[in-house]
């Protein structure tokens, strides 16, 4: 594998050159003059919360907007002109269904003119890349989430374009999933490829060569990630207590000598000027509050604190606001809302559920986690009634029969993986429809109505045609529409898919929120971090259940110990690693590299190789286990199917 | 599966439905404007008027009487002479071949049975082969000698073979209008429905809309209102038309025919809704529609008649709500009956309305792979 950083790119050649471009839609402006560059071979990423302009930029670059305004040239030429070497992946899948992955390739090599000959080695040469040889006579529609995003990667790229434009191409796919896809990305820029991405993932945009922050149709900084985070001019606070969620809210209400507090899973980041200092004022804080410090280390910023940081400074929040609840809280009483024992789904002969049982109390939220296609939307369509199982019984509620009856219906809220707004409809009317088909009386209505249009930022903006919505807003509706009538059980799949860093931790603590007022809750996610909030969770894959527990406990239980490793070529890093170390031990955080030691040389042998490779190792340090060094543990220590 | 069933939800849904057609301009037009245009224009198209039918005369009376009648007959310029060729059977080989499209034979004692107050007897002949020219010229050739007996100067009881029940409106769009009527707002009745609701499964809303506590009853009833209204505007307009542009009578009792058009347009929207509990995709809708509008359209009656189909299929048609709205909007609009001779067609109308909504309610559930 070889790596081009980008400071090797000397007198780099300007692939794509965007000057002063402004797009006015009818009453809204979507962009206000951006200006930027992208050399050759260099992975450009752009990130900012949603609806700031993003999508609307690649649609220029595509060449399938006409700008309002501005210059742009892709490789010296206008987008229109330029379109036969750029490659663009738009957010939807933009594969046929119905053909295989050999067809849809030829397909698209058939629209670009690709000879036959350079077709028949290109498609070997990607399918192999992305792990999806060998199965070319499959249907597309039969392939997860993840692959499917592969295999569009593969299309776009089927006609050697110089230009790789991906705007968000890993939201819903697994975090295995996008580790590979991103290093494929790591390797088309390593042979000249120029590549502009967006993505709601930071962790990713952390591999980017350099990223830039839009919002409201600007942009705000741009730089390196570790410039960003530089200018950021604070140090990171990483601290894990005892009550996350208290030593959040003790911090937030600090107003000295922090600049910033975040919660990300099992621990607060908290952003300080300086950190000795910062320290103590935190130390002081949680004791007064009485919040047990397990542990704080200090370091540099994440691209995550910089993003959030730099919104909250621009004014760009998030609120949150308490639902407003009419019902009385219901206690956990200990009685179960779910209860689904021996659950198995059949599709033909593929067993997509294998005997699963899975319980959830009142109050109680429990996540499924899982690659694509392991089966968990399989198991909440049929824990709620959408599906009948093959075998196994299900009790919703305390009932065990007729579990499509309307008032079994009634108290239970569903919000699925696909947007099931009416895009055709304003969303006030959305929300009428909603309110209405659940019976809310008008007090009731309008107050819940209201309080949707708030959590999303959309007062005022309520007559607009849902479908003109941006996809994280539409999520944010679309989650309002799905808990207004105050379920009682609540299945979320994938809830904040594709929806940016702050709006996710508001559904967090919204998700919290109902939990604590009796809900039980079933939810999916792809962001493990996220999955901390979860009382009880489980790792699925093949359709089964291979872990079950609280956070805490599943970490505990992992073999080894962890080391997270900063070096200056992260890719170069882990292919020399893997080569040492089975896969599940070696794992990319961004452009830092976990290994699990199982042995007390195995850090040494490790920093042994690589300085052997060449690459240089700048930090070590131990580290706790977090849900997602678990989870890839876990799926990848399975034995192969 | 039915219960529950609530008004106020029903209206929630109802209120969904609206916005959603009314918002989109496009489908509005879709939906309204073919059932019109096609009436008013296949109205035309088909009109089944003929002139210029060739005509050879074997005139075996040659007395004023036969050369009255001849004249007659080519008076309204549908019928052509073409001189006589010898004999009857000079004749009938001319219509054999072609050469001429019809021939009359007056015998050689019409004359004489005239004047005795008999009926006389003529020879009308048409080639079989074209049976569409046959029958529509027979029909003429008896209109034309219908007026020539009510001429009455002198009496002259002439006797024609064929016999129409009702009118010589059949020979106009009078006879096509109720069929097309009848055809158009099924086939795009059928579509619109079955596309309209198939789109939620299409995109996903379906999913939500079976969690929510609303019954599939009134999931069905809210997707039959909008467009019963539309396309109950689209037959008045196409009534209306009719009436404008081709005199198309209301011998019945209007009110009695616009209420059961609505249950026709009720049947037809409901057998939409079933086909789109069968299929997946928009597409597979516009081909399944295609595939059950035609043959309802092709064996209804409304292009060629059901007497003239094998006993199969005429037996099949009882099961086509198609047949029985054109026989109702027939009986009615031309024939002026009431609901004492077209009830047991009514009933098959409400029957179809029920079955199919009945089905498409049990099915509306379990359709979800």
């Amino acid at each position: 594998m070889i790596q081009a950083p980008p400071a090797a790119i000397e007198a780099s050649t300007i692939d794509v050159h965007v000057r002063g471009l402004t797009k006015h839609y009818k009453d809204v402006e979507a962009l206000r003059g951006i200006d930027f560059d992208v050399r050759r071979g260099e992975i450009f990423g752009l990130i900012g919360p949603d609806g700031a302009g993003k999508t609307t930029t690649f649609n220029v670059l595509a060449g399938i907007l006409e700008p309002t305004a501005g210059e742009i040239a892709l490789l010296g030429e206008r987008p229109r002109e330029a379109r036969a070497n750029v490659g663009y992946l738009t957010q939807q899948f933009s594969l046929f269904d119905d053909l295989s992955i050999d067809e849809n390739l030829r397909y698209i090599a058939g629209l670009r003119d690709v000879t036959a000959d350079a077709f028949a080695e290109r498609k070997a040469r990607y399918l192999a890349l992305m792990d999806l040889a060998g199965i070319g006579d499959r249907l597309a529609g039969r392939l997860s989430g993840g692959m499917k995003q592969k295999l569009a990667l593969c299309c776009a790229l089927i006609s050697e374009p110089r230009v790789l434009l991906l705007d968000e191409p890993t939201v819903g796919v697994d975090p295995l999933s996008r580790r590979e896809f991103w290093s494929v990305l790591a390797r088309l820029a390593s042979n000249e490829v120029t590549i502009v991405v967006a993505t709601p993932y930071l962790d990713e945009a952390e591999r980017c060569h350099r990223v830039a922050l839009i919002y409201d149709g600007t942009i705000r900084s741009l730089g390196t990630p570790a410039e960003l985070e530089a200018q950021l001019n604070c140090r990171r606070l990483e601290i894990r207590a005892g009550d996350i969620a208290a030593a959040e809210r003790t911090l937030e209400g600090v107003r000295e000598g922090i600049v910033d507090v975040q919660s990300f899973g099992d621990r607060v980041d908290v952003l300080v000027h300086d950190a000795p200092e910062g320290e103590r004022v935190v130390r002081a804080a949680l004791g007064a509050g009485g919040v047990a410090v397990t542990s704080i280390e200090a370091d540099t910023p994440t691209l995550e604190n910089v993003f959030v940081a730099r919104l909250r400074e621009l004014g760009y929040g998030v609120p949150y606001i308490p639902f407003p609840a009419t019902r009385r809280t219901r206690t956990n009483d200990g009685a179960l809302a779910i209860d689904g024992r021996g659950l198995t789904k059949l599709f033909g002969p593929f067993h997509a559920v294998d005997n699963v049982t899975l319980q959830v109390g009142y109050g109680e939220i429990y996540g499924l986690l899982g690659a694509n296609g392991a089966g968990k939307t399989t198991i909440i369509k049929m824990l709620c009634g959408l599906l009948a199982p093959t075998s196994g019984t299900i009790a919703l509620a305390g009932r065990t029969s007729d579990l499509r009856a309307a008032s079994i219906r009634q108290r239970i809220g569903y919000m699925s993986q696909k947007f099931t707004l009416y895009d055709d409809l304003p969303i006030i009317e959305n929300l009428r429809f909603y309110a209405g088909i659940y019976g809310l009386e008008a007090s009731e209505r309008d107050a819940r109505i209201g309080w949707v249009l708030d959590i999303s930022g959309l007062r005022g903006r309520e007559r607009l045609l849902t479908a003109r919505l941006p996809g994280g807003w539409k999520q944010r509706v679309a989650f309002g529409a799905a808990v207004m009538h105050d379920p009682e059980i609540l299945f979320l799949d994938e809830p904040t898919s594709g929806v940016d860093p702050l709006a996710r931790r508001q559904f967090w603590r919204l998700i919290d929120e109902r939990a604590r007022a009796g809900t039980a809750i079933v939810v999916t996610t792809h962001y493990l971090e996220e999955a901390e909030h979860c009382h009880r969770l489980c790792f699925m894959a093949g359709g089964s259940m291979v872990t079950e527990g609280t956070p805490t406990a599943i970490k505990a239980a992992q073999p080894g110990r962890l080391f997270e490793i900063t070096t200056d070529a992260p890719e170069r890093a882990a292919a020399a690693l893997v080569d040492l170390f089975p896969a599940w031990r070696v794992a990319l955080f961004g452009v830092r590299l976990h290994l699990i030691a199982i042995d007390d040389g195995d850090l040494d042998r490790a920093t042994g190789a690589l300085r052997a490779a060449g690459v240089d190792v700048t930090e070590t340090r131990p580290l706790p286990f977090s849900l997602e060094d678990a989870f890839i543990g876990t799926i990848e220590r399975r034995p192969a199917a | 599966m039915i219960g529950g069933f609530s008004w106020r939800r029903l209206l929630v849904l109802l209120r969904k439905e609206f916005v959603q057609i009314l918002g989109n301009r496009q489908v509005l037009y879709i939906l309204l404007f073919p059932p019109i245009v096609q009436v008013t224009i296949l109205g035309y198209a088909l009109n089944p008027l003929i002139k210029h039918l060739t005509f050879a005369v074997v005139d075996e009376s040659k007395s004023p009487a036969s050369r009255d009648l001849i004249e007659a007959f080519s008076a309204n310029g549908v019928f052509v002479p073409q001189g006589a060729d010898g004999d009857a059977a000079g004749v009938y080989r001319a219509v054999q071949s072609g050469a001429v499209d019809a021939g009359l034979v007056i015998p050689a004692d019409y004359a004489a049975e005239i004047t005795r107050g008999a009926p006389g007897d003529v020879q009308l002949i048409f080639d079989g082969v074209n049976s569409y020219v046959a029958n529509l010229g027979a029909g003429y050739a008896s209109a034309i000698v219908q007026q020539y007996n009510a001429r009455g100067e002198p009496p002259q009881p002439l006797s024609p073979e064929i016999t129409f029940a009702y009118d010589p409106g059949l020979l106009t769009a009078w006879f096509f209008v109720p069929g097309l009527l009848g055809s158009v707002l099924m086939m795009t009745g059928l579509l619109a429905s079955a596309s309209a609701s198939v789109r939620e499964k299409d995109e996903g809303t379906l999913e939500q809309l079976l969690m929510t506590p609303a019954s599939s009853l009134e999931v069905l009833l809210a997707k039959i209102g909008p467009l019963f209204v539309l396309f109950t505007i689209a037959m008045w307009a196409s009534l209306l038309l009719s009436r404008l542009i081709f005199g198309l009578p209301f011998r019945g009792n209007p009110s009695l025919f616009i209420g059961i058009s609505s249950i026709y347009i009720v049947a037809a929207i409901s057998i939409g809704i079933l086909i789109s509990t069968f299929v997946a995709t928009q597409q597979q809708v516009v081909l399944i529609s295609m595939f059950t509008a035609l043959p309802l359209m092709m064996l209804s009656g409304a292009f060629a008649p059901v007497e003239s189909m094998p006993p199969f299929w005429q037996a099949f048609s009882l099961i086509n709500p198609l047949r029985h709205y054109i026989t109702i909007a027939r009986d009615i609009l031309l024939k002026g009956a009431g609901l004492d001779v077209i009830w047991p067609n009514v009933l098959a109308l409400v029957a179809f309305a029920f079955v199919a909504i009945w089905i498409g309610a049990t099915r509306y559930r379990s359709q979800l792979r």
